[in-house]
């Protein structure tokens, strides 16, 4: 199940929605991502994330089919949101499920990878000084590009 | 929005969106600004028809 949205989720049922999905999985592995209270030392009061309405879905899709290809899973579960959210509020879920825990784990790790720098997302932080747009950092980069190559 | 008919081409488009207003050219003109047309992504030299949908897409923060 993939969703781009603008509602609030809850993890825990999206990881049992998953589960149940999947009675065959030996491993179910997931990932929360937070909006951080602050970020490069100012405090953050809002995140607005901007997506696009179609294209935003199909990248996601993309990036899932590839991590179907490459890993023996049995379902996974992608939740973004955008919009205007609060510090501590959760914005990603990722969740795979697979016959065994190596699998569920790496594909978790190279999701998130890829999300993070190629999920067509406009982030702008809002804290007392103003409003700035982000970009992906170089450490995603980089955690990125050890996918590239390996098999 | 409906361009004239000349405008066949996402290079064309550029010129036609900017014709009033040199910085919005400039700004989708940025090496950065990936280009999709119906969601698929394309060079500055796509040829475009009716109906299309056109993104110019500033570089992503990333999910």
């Amino acid at each position: 199940m993939i969703s781009v949205q603008a509602e609030a989720f809850d993890p825990g049922v999206e990881h049992a929605r998953l589960a149940r999905a999947c009675p065959q999985a030996g491993a179910i592995a997931s990932f929360v991502g937070l909006v951080r209270p602050a970020s490069a030392g100012d405090s953050v009061n809002l995140l607005e994330l901007e997506h696009h309405p179609t294209f935003t879905l199909k990248v996601i899709e993309a990036i899932a089919a590839d991590c179907r290809a490459r890993f023996e899973l049995l379902g996974l579960a992608i939740v973004h949101r955008y919009g205007s959210l609060e510090p501590g509020e959760p914005i990603v879920f990722v969740a795979t499920a697979a016959p065994h825990r190596r699998a569920a784990l790496d594909a978790v790790d190279y999701l998130m990878d890829r999300l993070k720098t190629e999920a067509p997302f406009w982030k702008r932080e809002h804290g007392p000084g103003g409003a700035r747009w982000i970009e992906a950092r170089p450490e995603d980069h980089s955690d990125r590009a050890r996918w590239e190559g390996r098999s | 929005m409906t361009p004239p008919p000349d405008v066949t081409s996402v290079f064309a488009l550029r010129d036609w969106l900017g014709r009033d207003d040199p910085a919005l050219r400039d700004a989708l003109c940025a090496p950065t600004v990936r280009i999709a047309v119906n969601d698929e992504l394309v060079l500055a030299d796509a040829p475009l028809s009716a109906e299309d949908e056109i993104a110019f897409m500033p570089p992503v923060s990333g999910g």
